[in-house]
């Protein structure tokens, strides 16, 4: 089963791209910082990432995209905002992103054809 | 006012314009020969940049530009401006005598003699520094208004989704959409009549209990010094206690006649940090039939991630009622946002 790691800060949409994450057969953890997600990402192998760019703490969104780029280079990377659009240089090759507020279903499309990938 | 080489008897005249220039004290009205010399520096110049006109007379007039804009000879490319077009204006950073920078809004005009032979130039500029610091003010207050709105919505989204997944008709699933979102409007206005810095928990705690109408219930008994929550922490903690008040009214203590809730709260020191210990606990309500029976509920998992982000917290169902124990650092619940940075910065 594909694990997918979600970082978003704001709970109510976390849970709530969870459970349809869930429903949608992956396998999900899920935090609210960068840095909780770094301790994820040494602890366990993730073939996809979600992750707002707006975090807590020192590392956004973008700099844990480019990390998890390096870790799991096959990695499918998906990152959204309301603040800011970042440009295609900003990502790792291969990476998307999605403005606020985005519909859960094209999330979920989208992981799914990264992870056919 | 000071001019260079001012000999001679002064009609009415010159005085009657003179007097108009010096009172225009909120501009500095300074004129040049053609090298670009000080020719006259009015009260308003004095004002603005600091330098006394008796120390500008003769002086180079490109002393109150950045030595960025010398080194690429814009006192020069004015002054050219307005040879060729009569005028040029411009808007740039300007030096006071003090070495503090303005905003100038400023224009540079060819200056005429009476046989209509160009003699030098007059600059005219205003200080635009507050303006421009208002202007800056707004354009970030915008955007991140504009962030906010796309932000609340996707929190509306979710509160949609989650109340249509979890109902069991569409009458509960449109009961538990208008309070939980009442309830995220409710925090928004408390932030809002303290301009966004923070609520306190205790008006957190009213307006909840006032949203699903037990505004006034004796048998909800909440207490604990003022805590300042920041605007983050507010928004969650009314999710919170919405989510607990809703779960207490249709099954907890608040759903039989002689139930009733605690909410203390405290500061107290763990691990050397000031940490807010707070407490929800439910007694004589009916039994809990097994433990846990709703962890994975919705409302559970909101509850519990929603502190969670702060610090410590946990749910335990006891049969004789629902306990929550959260211990969240005040650094954390305490938070300021963009949007209070830049009301804070307002003069």
């Amino acid at each position: 089963m594909r694990k997918v790691l979600v970082v978003e800060d704001e709970v109510l949409i976390r849970l709530t791209l969870v459970d349809a994450l869930h429903e949608a057969g992956f396998d999900v953890v899920d935090t609210g910082s960068a840095d909780d997600a770094l301790e994820i990402m040494n602890e366990q192998t993730i073939h996809l990432l979600f992750t707002d760019i707006q975090l807590p703490g020192k590392l956004t969104g973008v700099d844990l995209a480019q990390m998890v780029a390096e870790r799991f280079p096959d990695a499918g990377i998906i990152v959204a905002s309301g603040r800011i659009r970042p440009t295609g240089a900003d990502l790792p090759t291969g990476a998307k992103f999605f403005a606020k507020p985005y519909r859960f279903d094209q999330i979920i499309a989208s992981l799914k054809a990264m992870s056919r990938r | 006012m000071k001019i260079a080489n001012d000999a001679g008897p002064i009609s009415s005249r010159e005085r009657f314009l003179e007097a108009i220039v010096q009172s225009a004290i909120d501009y500095a009205i300074i004129s040049m020969d053609l090298d670009g010399l000080v020719t006259s520096w009015n009260e308003g110049a004095f004002n603005i940049l600091g330098w006394k006109a008796e120390d500008m007379i003769g002086k180079p007039a490109t002393i109150f530009f950045t030595q960025e804009d010398r080194e690429s000879g814009i006192p020069q490319k004015e002054m050219t401006a307005a040879l060729n077009r009569g005028r040029g204006s411009d808007e740039r950073w300007h030096l006071r005598a003090d070495g503090t920078m303005f905003w100038a809004s400023g224009e540079m005009m060819a200056l005429y003699a009476s046989d209509e032979q160009i003699i030098g130039f007059i600059k005219i500029l205003r200080d635009r520094t507050q303006e421009r610091e208002r202007a800056e003010r707004e354009r970030l207050l915008m955007h991140e208004l504009g962030h906010r709105m796309k932000n609340t919505l996707s929190v509306v989204q979710a509160i949609v989704t989650q109340s249509l997944r979890n109902a069991v008709s569409l009458d509960d699933a449109a009961e538990k959409l208008q309070l939980r979102i009442a309830a995220y409007a409710k925090a928004h206005d408390i932030l809002l009549q303290k301009d966004w810095v923070s609520a306190t928990l205790a008006d957190v705690v009213e307006a909840t209990k006032m949203n699903i109408g037990l505004d006034g219930s004796t048998r909800i008994l909440s207490s604990g010094p003022d805590i300042q929550l920041g605007p983050q922490a507010a928004l969650s903690f009314s999710m919170v206690f919405h989510e607990l008040l809703t779960n207490a009214s249709k099954y907890g203590a608040l759903s039989n006649a002689q139930g009733r809730v605690e909410v203390k709260w405290n500061v107290e020191r763990r691990d050397d940090v000031e940490t807010l210990v707070a407490c929800w606990r439910e007694i004589d309500g009916p039994p809990i039939p097994s433990a846990e029976p709703d962890r994975k509920g919705f409302g559970s998992r909101l509850i519990v991630s929603s502190l969670q982000a702060f610090g410590e917290a946990n749910i335990s169902y006891r049969p004789e009622g629902l306990t929550l124990l959260a211990e969240l650092p005040l650094s954390k619940i305490q938070v300021q946002n963009d949007l209070s940075a830049i009301d804070k910065s307002s003069p």
